[in-house]
C-alpha cells in the first residue's frame, strides 16, 4: 500500500487537512500537540475502522478522543492509495449514528464491497489488534501487550486457524464422519449376525448334549413315549419351547424361595412361642392375651410347616412334567425320522416286538442320525461364525477409508504445525537481524521463550526485556514488532507508522535504525517532535518525505 | 449321450445377508436347481453330472432328502456327484451315510475312483473332497482303463488350495469331457472338451455375469456343449467414472433410471472410479440405498497431477502436505489419504 493522499474532514484537532505523503519514508514532524499521533490515530482509524467503546472513558477510547466536539461536522476523511498497480479511494465517516465506509478503485471507477471484507482482503487479511502489534507502534507503547503473547501463542503452538487449512480440515472431518457412519453400519450388521450364530451354536451345543444324555436312556424314552406321554405337535415351535423352559426354570425357583421363606415363618414361630412362654410368669400374666397370643403363634407355626409341605409338593410336580415334556422332545425326531429310517436301521414292526433288543439299539441309531444332523449345523454354524469374523469387502473398504481420513487429518495437522514451526524461526531469525543491527552486534540472538515473551542472548547470558536499558529494550519490540509484521502482514499491504519510537535510542543506534528502515520496502511513517531522525536520514542520504504539522 | 454339467450350486446359502431381497435370493440355487433336473426330465438326458458343492455347507437330513426327491423324478438319468471344498464329507455326518435313490451315483474317496454306468456305456471318475481343501494336483496323470466306453472326469477346483491344474494336463488323457466345478465363472477351458461349468446362480457379489448351466452330447468320443444361463439373479458390474463436476443427486438419478431399465433378475455391483467431490462424502451409501443396488465400492484416485501441485505450492500447506505422505512407506491408507487431503485443500 502505498498512501498518495490523507484527506481529514474533522478528527480531533485536525480539520479540513490534506497531505501527500511519499513513498517510503515520511517524517511527520510536529511540536507537542500539533497532532501527531491524531495523524497517526487516523490513519489506523481509516484502515481498520473505528468503534465506539460503550463504557469507556473519553481518555481511553480513540473514537470519543477524536470525535469533534459539535454534532454538524463530518468525523472522519479519506485515503487515497494504489496497490499492486491499482488506485483506491477509501472514504469513511465514523460517527456512530452515520457510520459509513467506501472503497473505490478510481480506474475502473467500481466500487468494492468494503464492508464484505473488500478492505480486509486488500489489507492482507491482517487483524487490527495484530497491527497495533506490529508495524503500527504507539505513543510510548512500543512495548507489545499481552494479547499479543495469545496472539502469537495462537500462531505457533495452538491450532493455527489458516483459512485454508480449517476448511480442509473440516473437509476432511465431513469425510471421516461419513465413512465412520458407513462403517459402523456394517460392522454393526456383521457383529449382530455373529451374536446370532453364537446363541444358535450355544443351543445347537445344548441339543446335541442333551441329544446325547438321551441317546443313553433312548429305549426307555421311546417306551414311555409309546405310553403316550406328552408328545409335542410334529411342528414344535422352538422358541415356544425356550420360553416354556426359561418360564418353568423361574417357576422352580419361586416353589423354592416359597418354601424357604414357609421354613423361616414356622421356625420363628416356635421361637416366638418359646420366648413368650419364657418371658411371662404363668401366675400373674393377665390369662387372656397371653394364651390367646401363644395361640396364635402355634397357629403361624402350623401354617409354615403347611407350606413347607405345600410348595415341595408343587415344585416335584413340576419336575415330573419338566421330565415328561423332555422326553416327548427328545422323541420328536424319532418319529420324524422313522418313517423313511434306512432299513439297515431297523424297520419298527409291530409294537409287540419293541421289548428286543434289536429295537433298542435302531431307536438308538435314530439318535445317532439327530446326533449327526445337528452337528452338521454345529460345523455349518462354526464355519458361518468364521465367515462372520471375516470383515467384507465394504466394510474393509469403509475401514480403510476412515483410517485414511484420520492419517489426513493427522498429517494435515503436521504440516501446518510444521509451517507455524517454520515462521517462529523465521521470526526469531528475523529479530535477532533487526536487533543484532539495532545495537551494533552485542546481542546477536533474540528470541521468544515458552510464554512468548522476549529474550536475547549477550554471550551466553539470557537476557530479558526488564533487564535492559529503556533504550535497548524499546529497540528489543521494535525488533520483535518488525519481524513479526514480516510474518503476519502481506509485504506492503500496511505502512509501518512509528509514533516517537526513537527518543531513547542514541545516535548509534538511531542512525542503525534509520539504515535499516531506508531498506524496507512499504510505506513508513515516523512521527516526532525533534529533528534528530531527519538529521540522521539526511547524513546517510536516505530519502525521506517531511510533513510539517503546526499548531 | 446326452448330458447335463452342473455345478457350485450351493443349496442353503444365503448371499446378500442384509440386503431387502435376502430372503428372495436365498431360494434361488434351489430354483435353479429344481429347474435343471426339470430341464433334464424334458430333454430326457440320460447324465447329470454335479461337480461339487452342490450344498454351500454340510447339508442336513432334510435338504439331502430334497435333493433326493427330486433325483427321484428322473429315474432314467444317471446321476453322478462328487463332494466339493464347501460340502466335503465330514465323517460323522449324514452326507457320507445317506442312502441315495438308485440312479444317484456319489464318488465319494478321496481319491480317483470310478463307475461305470449301465446302459449308456459310459464311465465316469471323480473324487471327493474329505478335507477343505486340497493342495496336491490329484487330476494330474489319471489312467483310463481299457474298452470302448465313454470316459468323463468330474472334478472340483482350480486354485491353489483346491487341486491345482492346467487345461492342457488334461491333453494327454484320454478323457472324452472333464466336468469341472469350483470357480463360479462358467468357461470352456479346452474347446468342448474341458469345462468349468461356473456357479449355477451367483452366490457373491463378486460372481458377476450370467450363471446356468451346460448341456451336450458326446458321439463317438466328441463332445459338444452349450451354455444355457438360468435367470433368478445376475450380478451386473456398473462402473461410474465420477468427477468433482457431476453432483450427487444426478448421479442418483442416473443409477436410478438405469436400474429401472435394467431387466428385473438384474443387481447391480457398483464399483465409482475418477475423483469424488469431497463437498460430497456420502455419495457411496447413498448410490447403496437405490433399490437393487448389491454393492458399491469406492475406489476413486486422486485426480491431480501430484508433481506439478508440488511445484505450483512447495512450501504451502498443499505442496508439503502431497510431500510429508509421499514420503510415509506407499499402502493403500496413505493413498487415500494423499488423495483426500488434496481433495480437500484444492475445494474452492
Amino acid at each position: 500500500m502505498n498512501i498518495s493522499e490523507i484527506r481529514i474532514k474533522n478528527f480531533g484537532k485536525l480539520h479540513n487537512i490534506n497531505i501527500h505523503p511519499v513513498q517510503g519514508i515520511n517524517v511527520v514532524y510536529g511540536e507537542n500537540e500539533a497532532g501527531k499521533s491524531t495523524l497517526q490515530h487516523f490513519i489506523t482509524g481509516m484502515l481498520f475502522g473505528l468503534e465506539k467503546q460503550e463504557g469507556e472513558s473519553p481518555q481511553r477510547d480513540v473514537y470519543q478522543h477524536y470525535e469533534p466536539w459539535e454534532n454538524g461536522p463530518q468525523y472522519g476523511g479519506a485515503l487515497r492509495f494504489s496497490m499492486s498497480g491499482r488506485q483506491f479511494l477509501l472514504e469513511r465517516d465514523f460517527r456512530q449514528e452515520s457510520k459509513s465506509v467506501r472503497l473505490v478503485n478510481e480506474k475502473e471507477g467500481r466500487e468494492l464491497k468494503a464492508e464484505q471484507g473488500g478492505l480486509e482482503k486488500l489489507l492482507g487479511s491482517i487483524r487490527k489488534e495484530t497491527y497495533e502489534n506490529t508495524y503500527c507502534i504507539g505513543q510510548a507503547s512500543v512495548e507489545t501487550k499481552e494479547e499479543f503473547a495469545e496472539i502469537l501463542q495462537d500462531f505457533f503452538v495452538n491450532a493455527p486457524l489458516d483459512e485454508d487449512f480449517v476448511a480442509a480440515y473440516h473437509h476432511l472431518e465431513e469425510g471421516k464422519q461419513a465413512a465412520e457412519r458407513r462403517y459402523q453400519e456394517l460392522l454393526g450388521k456383521r457383529k449382530e449376525e455373529e451374536k446370532r450364530v453364537l446363541a444358535e451354536k450355544a443351543r445347537l451345543e445344548n441339543d446335541v448334549e442333551l441329544l446325547r444324555s438321551q441317546q443313553e436312556e433312548a429305549y426307555q424314552t421311546f417306551r414311555l413315549q409309546q405310553e403316550g406321554a406328552a408328545a409335542s405337535a410334529a411342528d414344535r415351535n422352538q422358541m415356544a419351547e425356550y420360553l416354556r423352559d426359561s418360564r418353568q426354570k423361574k417357576q422352580k425357583i419361586g416353589y423354592y424361595l416359597k418354601m424357604a421363606l414357609s421354613l423361616l415363618l414356622a421356625l420363628a414361630g416356635i421361637l416366638a412361642i418359646y420366648w413368650n412362654g419364657s418371658a411371662h410368669d404363668l401366675a400373674d400374666a393377665p390369662w387372656g392375651g397371653w394364651l390367646a397370643l401363644e395361640a396364635f403363634l402355634v397357629l403361624v407355626v402350623v401354617m409354615g410347616i403347611f407350606g413347607v409341605f405345600f410348595w415341595q409338593g408343587k415344585s416335584e410336580k413340576l419336575k415330573a412334567l419338566i421330565r415328561k415334556q423332555k422326553a416327548g422332545e427328545d422323541l420328536e425326531p424319532y418319529r420324524f425320522v422313522e418313517k423313511e429310517a434306512p432299513p439297515e436301521e431297523g424297520q419298527p414292526g409291530e409294537p409287540e416286538s419293541y421289548e428286543s433288543q434289536v429295537q433298542k439299539k435302531a431307536v438308538e441309531g435314530v439318535f445317532q442320525v439327530q446326533i449327526f444332523d445337528k452337528q452338521s449345523m454345529l460345523m455349518n454354524l462354526q464355519e458361518e461364525l468364521e465367515e462372520c469374523r471375516v470383515p467384507g469387502e465394504e466394510e474393509e473398504e469403509a475401514g480403510c477409508q476412515v483410517k485414511a481420513y484420520q492419517l489426513a487429518q493427522r498429517t494435515l495437522e503436521d504440516v501446518a504445525r510444521d509451517i507455524h514451526q517454520d515462521a517462529r524461526q523465521r521470526l526469531e531469525q528475523e529479530m535477532s537481524r533487526i536487533f543484532e543491527e539495532l545495537t551494533h552486534g552485542r546481542y546477536p540472538k533474540t528470541g521468544l521463550d515458552e510464554q512468548m515473551g522476549l529474550v536475547a542472548w549477550e554471550g551466553e547470558r539470557k537476557v530479558h526485556p526488564w533487564q535492559l536499558s529503556r533504550g535497548t529494550m524499546e529497540q528489543m519490540y521494535v525488533a520483535l514488532r518488525m519481524g513479526a509484521g514480516r510474518i503476519f502482514a502481506k509485504e506492503g499491504a500496511v505502512p509501518i507508522l512509528m509514533d516517537e519510537v526513537f527518543a531513547a535510542f542514541d545516535e548509534r543506534r538511531l542512525e542503525a535504525a534509520m539504515q535499516w528502515l531506508g531498506r524496507q520496502k512499504g510505506q513508513i511513517f515516523l512521527f516526532t517532535c525533534q529533528k534528530r531522525e531527519m538529521e540522521v536520514l539526511e547524513r546517510n542520504k536516505i530519502p525521506y518525505g517531511k510533513i510539517v504539522l503546526t499548531r | 449321450m446326452k448330458f447335463i454339467h452342473i455345478a457350485d450350486v450351493h443349496l442353503g446359502a444365503k448371499p446378500d445377508k442384509g440386503k431387502p431381497w435376502a430372503a428372495k435370493r436365498e431360494s434361488h440355487s434351489w430354483q435353479a436347481f429344481i429347474d435343471v433336473v426339470t430341464k433334464a426330465k424334458e430333454e430326457s438326458a440320460q447324465l447329470l453330472l454335479i461337480a461339487g458343492n452342490l450344498y454351500h455347507r454340510q447339508p442336513l437330513l432334510k435338504e439331502l432328502k430334497e435333493v433326493n426327491r427330486q433325483f427321484a423324478r428322473i429315474p432314467n438319468t444317471q446321476v453322478v456327484i462328487i463332494a466339493g471344498n464347501c460340502d466335503y464329507l465330514s465323517p460323522n455326518s449324514c452326507y457320507s451315510s445317506f442312502p441315495w435313490e438308485k440312479n444317484v451315483h456319489f464318488l465319494k474317496e478321496e481319491k480317483i475312483s470310478c463307475i461305470e454306468l449301465p446302459g449308456i456305456q459310459t464311465r465316469v471318475y471323480g473324487l471327493s473332497y474329505q478335507h477343505r481343501e486340497i493342495t496336491s494336483p490329484l487330476y494330474r496323470g489319471i489312467e483310463v482303463k481299457k474298452g470302448d466306453c465313454t470316459n468323463i472326469l468330474l472334478a472340483h477346483g482350480g486354485d491353489e488350495k483346491h487341486i491345482p491344474f492346467q487345461a492342457s494336463d488334461f491333453r494327454e488323457m484320454e478323457f472324452d469331457y472333464v466336468a469341472f466345478g469350483h470357480l463360479h465363472k462358467p468357461m470352456q477351458l479346452a474347446d468342448a472338451k474341458v469345462v468349468m461349468a461356473g456357479a449355477l446362480q451367483p452366490i457373491e457379489c463378486s460372481d458377476v455375469g450370467q450363471h446356468g448351466y451346460f448341456m451336450g452330447e458326446i458321439k463317438n468320443h466328441m463332445s459338444q456343449v452349450r451354455f444355457y444361463p438360468i435367470h433368478y439373479c445376475e450380478y451386473v458390474p456398473l462402473k461410474l467414472k465420477i468427477s468433482r463436476e457431476i453432483a450427487e443427486d444426478v448421479l442418483k438419478k442416473f443409477v436410478e433410471d438405469y436400474v429401472r431399465k435394467a431387466p428385473p433378475y438384474q443387481l447391480f455391483r457398483i464399483t465409482l472410479t475418477g475423483t469424488s467431490n469431497p463437498k460430497a462424502p456420502s455419495l457411496p451409501q447413498a448410490l447403496g440405498k437405490i433399490s437393487r443396488v448389491a454393492q458399491v465400492l469406492d475406489q476413486c484416485q486422486a485426480g491431480h497431477d501430484l508433481e506439478q501441485l508440488k511445484v505450483q505450492h512447495g512450501q504451502q500447506i498443499l505442496g508439503r502436505y502431497i510431500d510429508m505422505l509421499e514420503r510415509m512407506p506407499q499402502d493403500e491408507i496413505t493413498k487415500k489419504a494423499l488423495y483426500y487431503g488434496v481433495e480437500a485443500l484444492m475445494v474452492e
